[in-house]
């Protein structure tokens, strides 16, 4: 029965070449691809039915499709995996994705270029299934590379037009996003170098069917080789591999500091922004680095770094999140901090409570984005909260929906996210001994409910500010698939329930980790931080709906400008470093490039070295041609010259 | 007798008149004189050692540096004409078409 | 030994054909079209045929032919294949007809002697490829000169005068090195063994048993003429400049290809005689050769960004991929040859189809200037997307060809003892400044405003779409399927990396 696995991403690839290659109406695309998502989500069930019948120490279903690559004793097979960590992520991918390809047809509707539309989620299905069901390094590079091309197709779906809200030019995004990505899988492919060279392999467990053999079970073996870096001293070998993935997953995973794609991802499709940069393709790294969670266990690993820089990353998206006006890049900063909290929490060897975040994460995210998207598509197709307010009336499904996505991302309980973030959280304080990782954590909690009161505040309370503005509700396509999100969104945290486990259980053959145990100072740690939170929350809201909800003006600044000034300024343009990376690098690449195309390219190269050898030739031949004097004489006595030598020369010989 | 040397300086002499006048001269017709020199004083070398020697070899050679030096001077003659007919002189400095 | 003498045949085919072209009439365009396509598929099917009786587990050389043509200098007509050389041959074989076909409606004028031209420069690369005689090989090496300048130098673009003469004398100058090697080496072996012979074979075997030894002086003045002749045909960064002029103004169509083809003779060079010949010395040359083969992917690809010619930005797209082929070859174990040898295919597929699409795009509007176009994809949407596919491909997306390739060669890098990390780290960024330059191309040429005189540009029309598949199939193939490429040349290159594994392990 294993050959089930590989119709897991066969069906969305199908979708994919049939949307691109002979769909052409743009109802019959929509409709395959959800299809062919929903077929993929029912092989996934299939799957999980047939995994529970493999043994407790291999658990897991393998399915060899052939060889890829046998170059001397480079050996990679392009085979399938499925254990309880992939099936966890792909009932997520196939599971979101079917409910966001629904909402889908219903919101491009009379859109542009529809099927491409289509043929691209769907190629991001495969993409993204591969990367989690690859039974080696290398094809879930494919996958991890696959999932960036997507991400390039569908930001610059409207590569038409100069400029989506607000105010980004979706081909630049598109690039952006690529660009950023690739300086990460640049780490990537370097590290599947250095762990290939040290293992003598790429796949992750044993294959003795094809006589491979996995480097996962045999982290320890490098565990006191060093690499000398020369001036810089030594470093462990396995703290440089995790290092070079730990970039890798901050360019996927929007992080610290290759963040910046993120945002301007927003110039896509909303359904995109829900299903690719929110539930899928940014949760890549987490997965990355659950999976490789015997290089990160090792003592001398980058492990540490990982968790500063989830952190960072948090509690910097959240504050970011705070200023922005428009409704999509809240969401989106927003997703760069629950990240922050992923890798963190992976950082500190909780993979079960990282992936339990990002399953939670991944319904309600997903739920916030889709609901964004409601309510941009029910006001005309803007995306600008100042010209918002009061939408509570004309769209009551959506302001529910919302409401329960900002309360489960905030941490409320008894919502999803309340348990996974919680998790956390108590994570840092009791068993990573970071007291100020988890205080930071708690922070960036309050700063999340804070925005997202904010948010609540700005769209659906207060009066209408814009005139012209005429609401509907969306359409019945799009209103269930945002209802199934809710409900996970509700009962979300029962996947891995304090006392019930069902995640880490599940997860135990993988991951080896130990259940939680549940402490009263636990319990006192998650109902301080639910405290905080509620009352942050409250607080933003009170602050957009009520206080300063007369002085919110289109086209000016936020109000709270003028109480923080060059603070919220900083907020607002995600603390400039975006702008940096346009100082410092981009220009001044682009200023090198040209200088070295005229200078050194073609005054130095060709002009020194190519024309400079022609002319020093020409002029040679010119001074010879002086000895061409055309006269006789000249001629006569270079005759006697020559005559002269060669006797003299045979005459002081002899 | 008169001793042999001084045969061979007179020829040596010669040559050198001959050498500096083709360095020197700019009429064509001197060029060509001052080349018969050069050719005679060789022969004059020729017949002297000849004689010293006894060997008939050195006047037989004469008689080929005669040949030679006849066909070479009615070439040379017959070109120097053919040029005056298009450059009306004879002056072997104005014949510098082929410079380099 | 196999019956009909396939690879001569193939060699000498379009030669012929290139003849019959020349004596056809001028005026009939379409007789002389179909001889010289005709001709092209004909060396194809001999090349296929070859390739099918080649035994992939054999090493050495195989379908030899020989005929003694100087018994007493020791020249003979040798031409065999191997591992390596056969995908070249392929390649030759494959990319002609589409070259020709690429080119039907772009000449305007003397038609008849353009198809001879590319006919002959057929002939003479797969003389260059299959060629085991070294004078043999030296003189169908500098026979590639003659139709490529003037095929440069009679269709093609504004400044072609100038870059025809520019590529005439610069790499015929540095292969006067290259005849000085080879003479130097058909001289050594005489005086060592006392036979005097211009076949690889034998100097090879003669080399591996001992029976001639050079010392280190001499092998490394060897090498260094072998490698000066090759290094600037390749061409190795700073000898590049001759390639990208001559490229960008070569003619627009396919000719391209073919040109693209005749810089892989300088790689192949390096690893049929200089790594092959001269393990020792190719050990301890490699890490100055890795310094300038890294210099050249970053290099180029920086200068790729800013060109506003995008014939001139693929021509520097082509620097950027032979330097990482340079760095496989100087890895010098299996899978930094194998890479860099299917890297020479593949960077020929992908760059040779993206002129054609610079062609196409040039053909629509006149100009090759990256600013004259925009917004294309939505004009020609299957254009557009086969050109991504190709540019994605160029850019090593895992998937399809580029990647397998790149990601070996880097690999094979990253293991060499003379190479190692310090070399890979540098040139794997590469890899996201190849992303730059060609993403920014398509961005700008295909996304975002379109300019009012492309705003009824025709999609892909019949011929452009069939050239385009054509390519674009084994872009796919050999990505997903790479083993196929791999295959063939498996023995070969063990082969020759076992002759450098004892120079290396001393490292």
């Amino acid at each position: 029965m294993n050959w089930i696995i590989w119709l897991i991403p066969a069906f969305p690839l199908l979708g994919f070449l049939l949307n691109a290659l002979v769909v052409r109406r743009e109802r019959d695309a929509g409709i395959l691809a959800s299809v062919m998502v929903g077929l993929s989500f029912a092989a996934t069930i299939a799957a999980m039915v047939s995994l529970e019948g493999a043994p407790a120490d291999a658990k897991r279903l393998t399915w060899t499709l052939w060889e890829w690559i046998s170059a001397a004793d480079f050996r990679v097979a392009f085979g399938l995996l499925f254990d309880p960590l992939t099936a966890v992520m792909a009932l997520l991918i196939t599971g979101v994705g079917g409910l966001i390809h629904v909402y889908s047809i219903g919101y491009v509707h009379g859109d542009v270029r529809p099927v491409r539309f289509f043929a691209f989620m769907n190629l991001f299905v495969f993409a993204m299934l591969m990367l989690v069901m690859a039974d080696n390094l290398l094809l879930l590079f494919l996958g991890w590379e696959g999932v960036g091309l997507c991400s390039f197709l569908l930001i610059g779906h409207y590569f038409d037009r100069r400029s989506v809200p607000p105010g980004i030019n979706p081909s630049d995004a598109a690039v952006k996003a690529f660009v950023v990505n690739r300086i990460g899988d640049a780490a990537m492919l370097a590290a599947l170098f250095a762990i290939f060279t040290n293992f003598g392999t790429l796949s992750f467990y044993d294959n003795p069917q094809l006589g491979i053999s996995g480097y996962l079970d045999q982290a320890f073996v490098v565990a006191g080789e060093t690499v000398d870096l020369g001036a810089f001293g030594q470093l462990p070998l396995i703290a440089g591999i995790t290092l070079l993935m730990l970039v890798a997953v901050a360019g996927k995973s929007a992080q610290l500091p290759l963040y910046t794609w993120l945002p301007d991802a927003m110039a896509g499709p909303t359904p995109v922004s829900a299903l690719i940069h929110a539930a899928t393709m940014v949760t890549s790294g987490v997965y990355l680095i659950v999976r490789n969670h015997t290089l990160f266990d090792q003592p001398a690993s980058a492990a540490p770094w990982v968790l500063v820089i989830g952190v960072m990353t948090a509690f910097i998206g959240a504050t970011a999140a705070v200023a922005q006006l428009d409704i999509k890049r809240v969401l989106a900063y927003s997703t760069i901090s629950q990240l922050g909290y992923m890798v963190a929490a992976v950082g500190m060897g909780a993979y079960v409570a990282g992936m339990y975040h990002l399953l939670t994460h991944g319904l309600f995210k997903a739920l916030l984005f889709l609901a964004a998207g409601s309510v941009i598509h029910g006001i005309g197709g803007h995306q600008d909260m100042r010209r918002m307010g009061g939408l509570r009336d004309d769209l009551p499904t959506t302001f529910r929906l919302y409401l329960i996505g900002a309360l489960a991302l905030s941490g409320i309980f008894p919502l999803a996210g309340f348990w996974s973030k919680d998790e956390i959280i108590a994570h840092a304080w009791f068993d990573a001994r970071s007291p100020l990782a988890a205080i930071i954590l708690i922070l960036t909690s309050a700063i999340t409910a804070f925005y997202m009161g904010r948010q609540i505040g700005m769209i659906f309370f207060g009066r209408p500010r814009d005139p012209a503005m005429h609401a509907h509700e969306s359409g019945s396509t799009m209103r269930w698939p945002m209802i199934a999100l809710a409900g996970g969104a509700l009962v979300g945290g029962l996947i891995n329930f304090p006392g019930l486990h069902w995640l880490n259980s599940y997860l135990r053959p993988v991951l080896q980790e130990p259940e939680v145990i549940y402490t009263l100072g636990m319990g006192i740690l998650a109902t301080i931080t639910t405290l905080v939170s509620a009352g942050a929350a409250y607080l933003g809201w009170k602050t957009y709906a009520r206080d300063l909800e007369p002085r919110i003006r289109i086209g000016k600044d936020d109000p709270a400008f003028r109480y923080l000034g060059d603070l919220w300024r900083g907020m607002e343009i995600g603390w400039g470093l975006d702008w940096l990376y346009q100082r410092v690098f981009v220009r001044p690449y682009r200023a090198a490039s040209v200088f070295l195309s005229q200078v050194v390219d073609r005054e130095g190269i060709d002009g020194v070295l190519v024309d400079g050898t022609a002319h020093g030739l020409i002029r040679l031949a010119q001074g010879l041609r002086l000895l061409q004097t055309g006269y006789v004489r000249t001629y006569a006595l270079m005759f006697l010259v020559g005559v002269i030598i060669v006797v003299a020369f045979f005459a002081l010989r002899g | 007798m008169v001793p042999t040397s001084y045969y061979i300086l007179l020829s040596a002499l010669l040559f050198t008149f001959g050498v500096v006048g083709v360095i020197t001269r700019r009429n064509a017709l001197v060029l060509f004189m001052s080349v018969e020199l050069m050719l005679n004083s060789a022969n004059l070398a020729l017949v002297t050692f000849a004689m010293a020697r006894q060997d008939v070899a050195g006047q037989i050679v004469v008689f080929f540096v005669i040949v030679v030096a006849a066909a070479e001077v009615a070439v040379g003659l017959a070109l120097l004409v053919a040029i005056f007919r298009t450059k009306r002189t004879t002056d072997v400095d104005e014949i510098n078409a082929l410079r380099g | 030994m196999n019956s009909a003498p396939l690879l001569s045949i193939t060699i000498w085919l379009p030669a012929l054909g290139s003849l019959a072209v020349l004596a056809s009439p001028r005026e009939n365009i379409v007789a002389l079209r179909s001889v010289s396509l005709g001709v092209s598929l004909l060396a194809l099917a001999t090349a296929l045929g070859a390739a099918f009786l080649f035994d992939p587990a054999r090493a050495g050389f195989q379908l030899v032919e020989s005929v003694a043509w100087v018994p007493s200098w020791g020249i003979s007509y040798t031409i065999s294949v191997d591992g390596i050389s056969l995908w070249l041959v392929l390649l030759t074989a494959f990319l002609t007809p589409v070259a020709l076909v690429a080119s039907w409606g772009t000449i305007e004028r003397q038609e008849r002697a353009f198809h001879a031209l590319v006919l002959l420069l057929a002939s003479g690369l797969f003389g260059v490829f299959t060629a085991q005689d070294m004078l043999l090989f030296y003189i169908f090496f500098e026979f590639t000169l003659i139709p490529t300048a003037l095929l440069i130098g009679i269709w093609g673009g504004a400044e072609r005068r100038s870059a025809a003469i520019k590529f005439f004398a610069y790499t015929f100058s540095g292969s006067v090195f290259l005849l000085l090697g080879i003479i130097g080496l058909y001289l050594l072996h005489g005086q060592s063994t006392g036979v005097y012979t211009f076949d690889t074979a034998t100097i090879l075997a003669s080399l591996q048993l001992g029976t001639l030894r050079l010392d280190a002086g001499a092998e490394r003045l060897l090498f260094g003429l072998f490698f000066i002749g090759f290094a600037v045909k390749a061409p190795i960064w700073p000898f590049h400049t001759w390639m990208t002029t001559a490229h960008a103004e070569a003619p627009s169509s396919g000719v391209v290809d073919v040109i693209g083809l005749l810089i892989k003779i300088g790689a192949y060079g390096l690893i049929r005689y200089n790594v092959q010949l001269f393990p020792a010395t190719a050990a301890w040359a490699a890490p100055a050769v890795g310094v300038l083969a890294v210099i050249g992917i970053l290099y180029a690809a920086w200068i790729a960004y800013q060109q506003t010619d995008m014939k001139r930005l693929l021509a520097y797209a082509s620097v950027s991929h032979l330097g990482l082929i340079v760095l496989g070859v100087f890895a010098l174990n299996a899978q930094g040859i194998a890479g860099a040898v299917a890297h020479m295919i593949n960077s020929a597929l992908t760059t040779g189809a993206l002129f054609l699409v610079v062609g196409m795009l040039a053909a629509r509007r006149g100009s090759r200037e990256l600013k004259a176009f925009g917004g294309l994809w939505k004009v020609t949407p299957w254009l557009g997307s086969l050109t991504l596919l190709l540019a994605l491909g160029s850019i090593g997306l895992p998937g399809l060809n580029g990647f397998v390739s790149e990601f070996t060669v880097l690999q094979g890098s990253w293991r060499s003892p003379g190479l190692g990390w310090r070399y890979t780290l540098p040139a794997i960024l590469g890899v996201v400044l190849a992303a730059v330059y060609l993403l920014h191309m398509y961005r700008t040429a295909f996304m975002g405003d379109t300019p009012p005189e492309l705003a009824q540009a025709p999609d892909v029309r019949p011929r452009e779409l069939v050239l385009l598949v054509i390519l674009a199939a084994p872009v796919v193939v050999f990505g997903l399927y790479p083993n196929l490429l791999f295959g063939p040349m498996q023995q070969s290159v063990t082969q020759i990396a076992q002759g450098t594994l004892p120079f290396l392990a001393s490292r």
